[in-house]
């Protein structure tokens, strides 16, 4: 089926889905099939090596600056932090659709999202490295007549350049694992926009002449009025139509997600119902997902955390869930165990264990010992001890592991429909052949605006689960190893 | 219930309790470790006294103190707290009847002060009413004040702190007190303080004690009697502290309470407590002012109608000692006077005797010949 001259990549994925009848009955593995067509994986891999390489050098460049900015103006530390933070949010799959529309098909738009993963990464390594630095050897070289410029290039970088390499060295994984989803910020030509990149940017320019000049609005007779000004046209929204259109591709999507139009599969595809449909599938999905890993993970780790046994079991767990790509633990739940609800269900179960049973252990063996020692001298039994002095004291860690889980969860759920439970916000993103273009960047929207609304209902509930007592001694936030603050974004 | 649980002191006036508490060779060897961490340990703590463990870091003072309440469990021999072994009794029952104070405090950061103190009643099933009055009690009686009591720990300074543990472990009016350390955090001039803050509290109450300290300044002050301890858990001599100063059993002891020995004596003996020099009093016209007693020395102490001393023979400056100072302190101020004799004063002013360097020094001979 490989057309010569095509991209290979491109026959990569249709053709193994196709060729292989051995892989069905093998229940998806074909190592014959792997070994067959080695040469095939030499393309795909040096592009993955550049997308990598171009991304964090991308992200260094600016995070960099940003980090030694409010290394030396405190108060922007929050800020970069948060816009940092709420990039790193957005699942991947999203990201790159989202991107599309500004950036075109093409790598450029898989180096934007994946420099923009790596920001927070290394913004905080970097500022953590400058903040790491002794005040003796700061003032020595102040003492010594340095400029501050001396100053950050002979004594604060050097010394923070352990820290800066360990943020790079993170970074960089993180991007291996992301980049492997970058395809889909290639493929998924849906036979209309198959002008690729080219197209999508004439398309842009068209519309934002038309948003310039009334003139220049496609008329009915336009050849290059497209699918997208057909699927809007009906409907007639007066002004509203004309804002969305405005906001161009975004418009769109918010418009398939809240009109009803004809799908090119032929049946009706958006519109309010079945986007709550799907964004109840999603939900659903996660929570049920959520509620699996939590009734394993938070007894496991408060058990564990206690007896201060097992730290080996908890931290490998994290380290082995942190290496998995979910979507490749996804794909190899699909292969053993079929499709369905509930098997997705207990993959994504899988992918959120990790990040809960970590924090709890740790939160549970961060509190102080002789907290822990003053309780037992008194006379507290083993349950009333977890339950009324070391539980309320690690509450904010394990809250912040449920929040990387939910995040993780909510953003792998998107890929639910590779595995054969369709009813997520991922099903228009994956299947754009049903929803068309508008379909998926409107999903793309939910899924990245959901979330983003997970990780900040998370940060609420962290902060209201943190005792008071404990808000005040915390003035300054210790540096807390070991504990995963952030989804690791091997995820889509 | 024990009969320990339904007798619940209120305070001060109804305290019962203080129990003795008896080391029958304890012995702890932790596991995957050949020399014992205390060994053989025998001593007798009687009812309301402070017992001060000190010794050099890691000879096993913290062991020893945490077998009292079973945070360890005792190895060998046995461990008797008013007569009762301690092992036949339930872990979180026998914790509840000691207070046990550490270093590090232990405050729960989660909770209030009061809370914090409320922990052990409310571990006993005490009513809120009763908790409300102890814990108000406490505060008072640590001098931390009740308005207080809706802090977090973190609102506090050290000093507040070390009260608050203080306060949490008196909170079941315990039989027997364990403190690790507990001023060891502390700056030297709020440590001096809560030092004598507790033992006025401890004067009150008569708890029997277990001290723990690696310092032996600490120890002569604050202990009854002193178990001084050395490496391999062993104990190298129990004695009161003067008794400590004055016969130091071996060369390890007499090394670690310090060549300054005679000093820390000193600091211990009140210069009312010793026999004083006799000078003849005279008044300013010449007339013998006492007919008590013989004089021993030679020089004439003029003093006034009140009996107040004014100065030496014809033109000689007084240097006036309280009988309340310690002799070391009245050392300190006849070197640093540069004079042979003090007139030691009482409250009043009215002299009661001279004190000189001489007799300080024959003090410390006669009870330590060289
Ligand atoms: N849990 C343990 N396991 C094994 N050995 C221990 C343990 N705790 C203490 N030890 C050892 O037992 C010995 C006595 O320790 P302990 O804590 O009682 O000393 P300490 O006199 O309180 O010292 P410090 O003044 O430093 O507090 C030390 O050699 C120590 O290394
Ligand atoms: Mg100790």
């Amino acid at each position: 089926m490989t057309t010569p001259g095509s991209p290979q990549y491109e026959g990569f994925f249709r053709d193994r889905a196709a060729s292989d009848a051995d892989c069905v009955a093998n229940n998806g593995v074909c190592p014959d099939w792997i070994a067959a067509n080695l040469d095939r994986y030499v393309d795909p891999f040096l592009e993955h090596v550049w997308l990598v390489v171009a991304s964090v050098a991308c992200g260094l460049l600016i995070a960099f600056p940003l980090a030694v900015l409010a290394y030396r103006r405190r108060w922007l530390v929050a800020p970069i932090a948060n816009v940092t933070g709420i990039l790193y949010t957005i699942p991947s799959v999203a990201a790159f659709f989202l991107l599309l529309p500004i950036t075109g098909r093409g790598a450029l738009t898989a180096i934007v999202a994946l420099t923009a993963y790596t920001l927070l990464i290394l913004f905080r390594n970097v500022l953590e490295g400058l903040d790491a630095v002794p005040d003796e050897a700061r003032d020595a070289g102040r003492g010594m007549g340095l400029t501050p410029r001396q100053l950050l290039w002979r004594v604060e970088l050097p010394l923070a350049l352990p820290a800066i390499m360990a943020g790079l060295r993170i970074a960089t994984t993180t991007t291996v694992g992301l980049a492997a989803l970058a395809f889909f910020a290639r493929r998924g030509r849906t036979g209309r926009a198959a002008g690729g990149r080219q197209g999508v940017q004439e398309q842009r320019h068209r519309r934002r002449r038309a948003l310039r000049d009334p003139r220049h609005r496609p008329r009915p007779d336009d050849p290059a009025r497209t699918a997208r000004d057909d699927a809007v046209d009906p409907c007639e929204g007066g002004d509203v139509t004309a804002t969305l259109a405005a906001l161009g591709s975004f418009g769109d999507g918010v418009d398939f997600l809240v009109r009803e139009r004809q799908g090119r599969g032929g049946g009706d595809v958006g519109g309010l119902g079945q986007t709550w449909e799907l964004l109840w599938g999603h939900l659903k999905l996660s929570f049920a997902a959520m509620v699996a890993a939590c009734a394993v993970a938070l007894p496991l780790g408060l058990v564990l955390g206690h007896t201060g046994r097992g730290g080996f079991l908890a931290v490998s767990v994290a380290n082995i869930g942190r290496a998995v790509p979910s979507i490749a633990l996804i794909f190899v739940f699909f292969a053993w165990f079929g499709a369905g609800f509930v098997n997705v269900m207990l993959a994504l179960a899988l992918l959120a264990i990790p990040p809960i049973l970590t924090n709890t252990y740790v939160g549970m063996r961060e509190v102080e010992r002789e907290v822990v020692d003053a309780g037992r001298g008194m006379g507290m039994g083993a349950g009333r001890l977890i339950w009324s002095v070391e539980l309320p004291l690690a509450l904010p860690l394990i809250m912040a592991g449920l929040r990387v889980s939910a995040v993780n969860v909510v953003a792998t759920a998107t890929i639910a429909p590779l595995a054969g439970f369709a009813t997520t916000l991922g099903d228009p993103i994956i299947n754009a052949g049903v929803y068309g273009d508008e379909g998926r960047i409107g999903a793309a929207m939910l899924v990245a605006l959901v979330a983003i609304a997970t990780e900040l209902l998370f940060g609420l509930a962290q902060r209201a689960v943190t005792p008071a007592g404990l808000k005040l001694s915390r003035g300054t936030q210790r540096r807390r190893l070991n504990v995963i603050n952030r989804r690791v974004p091997t995820t889509p | 219930m024990t009969p320990a649980d339904t007798a619940q002191p209120e305070g001060p006036k109804a305290s019962v309790s203080a129990e003795p508490l008896e080391f029958r060779a304890a012995t702890k060897r932790y596991p995957g470790s050949g020399v014992a961490a205390v060994d053989a340990l025998s001593l007798e703590v009687p009812a309301g006294e402070i017992c001060v463990l000190v010794g050099p870091s890691g000879c096993g003072k913290t062991t020893a103190m945490r077998m009292v309440n079973r945070m360890i469990d005792i190895t060998e021999g046995d461990i008797l707290l008013g007569g009762r072994s301690v092992r036949d009794r339930q872990e979180a029952e026998l914790r509840r009847h000691i207070g046990y104070v550490i270093q590090q405090i232990g405050l729960f950061p989660h909770r209030t002060i009061a809370e914090n103190i409320a922990t052990v009643p409310r571990l006993l099933g005490w009513d809120r009413t009763r908790v409300t009055a102890r814990v108000d009690e406490l505060l008072e009686l640590t001098g931390l004040g009740t308005e207080i009591g809706g802090r977090y720990p973190a609102q506090l300074s050290g000093g507040q702190r070390q009260r608050v543990g203080v306060a949490r472990a008196l909170a079941v009016d315990p039989p027997l007190m364990l403190m690790d350390e507990p001023f060891g955090a502390i700056d030297p001039i709020n440590r001096d303080r809560l030092q004598n803050e507790f033992l006025r509290l401890q004067a009150q109450l008569r708890k029997t004690i277990v001290f723990v300290t690696h310092d032996i300044d600490e120890a002569i002050k604050m202990g009854d009697r002193i178990a001084v301890m050395r490496e391999g858990g062993r104990l190298a001599q129990y004695a009161t502290p003067a008794e400590l100063l004055a016969h130091p059993a071996d060369d390890f002891v007499r090394e670690f309470v310090g060549a300054d020995r005679a000093l820390k004596r000193l600091a211990l003996q009140r210069v009312r407590d010793v026999a004083l020099h006799r000078a003849p009093l005279i008044l300013e016209d010449g007339s013998p002012a006492d007919t008590s007693g013989e004089p021993d020395i030679a020089y004439d102490l003029v003093v006034d109608a009140d009996g107040r001393p004014l100065r030496w023979g014809t033109d000689g400056a007084v240097h006036r000692v309280e009988e309340d100072d310690t002799l070391r302190d009245a050392l300190s101020g006849l070197l640093q006077s540069d004079v042979q004799y003090g007139a030691v004063v009482d409250a009043s002013g009215v002299v009661t005797g001279v004190i000189s360097i001489d007799l300080i020094h024959d003090l410390v001979q006669r009870e330590e010949p060289v």
